[in-house]
């Protein structure tokens, strides 16, 4: 066919239109009884997981948003600031040693605290033997 | 069924109601089952595959926007599955030499004196002949003869169901008769009518 014109035309003919009339009336074929009831199962069979599946979201979407919650509140809002002096950081040990000092400050008064303190129990011996006094 | 009934159909299939959904399927089982058995040759087979089509639909029927109709998105599922079930198969496509005969414009001489077409009655003999017909044709032949002459689907519908161009539609369907014809006169001239 050289252009779509042509082939209207051709389609539009008695004889075409007769064909298409034999088509047309061929005898339809209703599916068995058996057959329907089959899909009827087929499609019970696929209704039912559906309802299912929307009990378990609407069930686990409020226990998803409730766990996450409660995570967030443990991290952030109930669990205590980091305060205490008994622990092994830097800023742990600069603030016992500053209640110490206090402490101590509370009870005897001003002077070198006890972190400025040497113990003098127990002298080293001096290692200069110029100094040593034990030789001569 | 009328226009706003099968709305109102529609609307409750989107919604899986069962019961709306077999109803659906009393409107059109017998329609899909016919262009499915005649496009896979096979009864059984077109039961299988008619009983998939309407799961297909059930499953999808959510996604239904309503941009076609009903019936030529139907028929698109029904399509799509007779051709994926061709090619599990393995089947080669029927190869009757319909586009090298007439694609050159060549006339269709159809003037013997016995070739009445405004006469023909579809007898059971003749009804056998169409539907032989019918079955030597390829699958693309095949399902635009009997979307547009069977289920009366526009040629644009016809196109929008299979992807293709209109004009693409119209020879197809110029083929498919005219092989028609040409089987039914060959029946006549040989002496089915004498």
């Amino acid at each position: 066919m050289k252009n779509e014109n042509q082939l209207d035309e051709k389609l539009a003919s008695d004889s075409m239109k007769s064909i298409a009339k034999l088509v047309k009336d061929l005898p339809e074929e209703i599916p068995s009884m058996n057959w329907r009831s089959q899909l009827n199962e087929r499609i019970l069979a696929e209704a039912k997981p559906k309802p299912k599946l929307d009990l378990q979201r609407w069930l686990l979407r409020p226990a998803l948003g409730l766990g996450l919650a409660a995570a967030l509140a443990v991290a952030f809002v109930i669990r205590p600031v980091a305060s205490d002096s008994t622990g092994s950081t830097v800023e742990s040990l600069m603030i016992a040693t500053h209640q110490d000092d206090v402490n101590y400050a509370s009870v005897t008064g001003a002077g070198l605290s006890v972190s400025e303190m040497k113990d003098y129990s127990s002298p080293t011996p001096v290692s200069d033997p110029l100094l040593d006094l034990d030789v001569f | 069924m009328e226009a706003g009934a099968e709305e109102a159909l529609i609307d409750r299939c989107r919604k899986q109601d069962v019961e709306a959904f077999g109803k659906f399927v009393d409107a059109y089982q017998a329609r899909v089952f016919g262009f499915v058995k005649r496009m896979v040759n096979n009864a059984d087979e077109a039961a299988d595959v008619t009983q998939e089509v309407f799961i297909r639909a059930y499953q999808s029927f959510a996604r239904f926007d309503g941009r076609s109709s009903v019936r030529t998105w139907l028929f698109r599922i029904a399509n799509n599955l007779c051709i994926d079930r061709s090619r599990q198969l393995g089947r080669t496509p029927n190869s009757v030499g319909l586009v090298s005969d007439f694609e050159d414009g060549e006339e269709m001489d159809f003037s013997d004196s016995r070739w009445q077409p405004e006469a023909l009655m579809l007898d059971a003999e003749l009804i056998q002949v169409v539907e032989s017909g019918i079955a030597e044709m390829s699958e693309k032949l095949k399902m635009v003869l009997l979307l547009h002459d069977r289920e009366e689907m526009s040629y644009e519908e016809i196109a929008e169901t299979l992807s293709i161009p209109v004009g693409t539609v119209k020879s197809r369907l110029f083929l498919a008769r005219a092989h028609l014809q040409s089987v039914v006169k060959r029946y006549m001239t040989e002496g089915g009518n004498d």
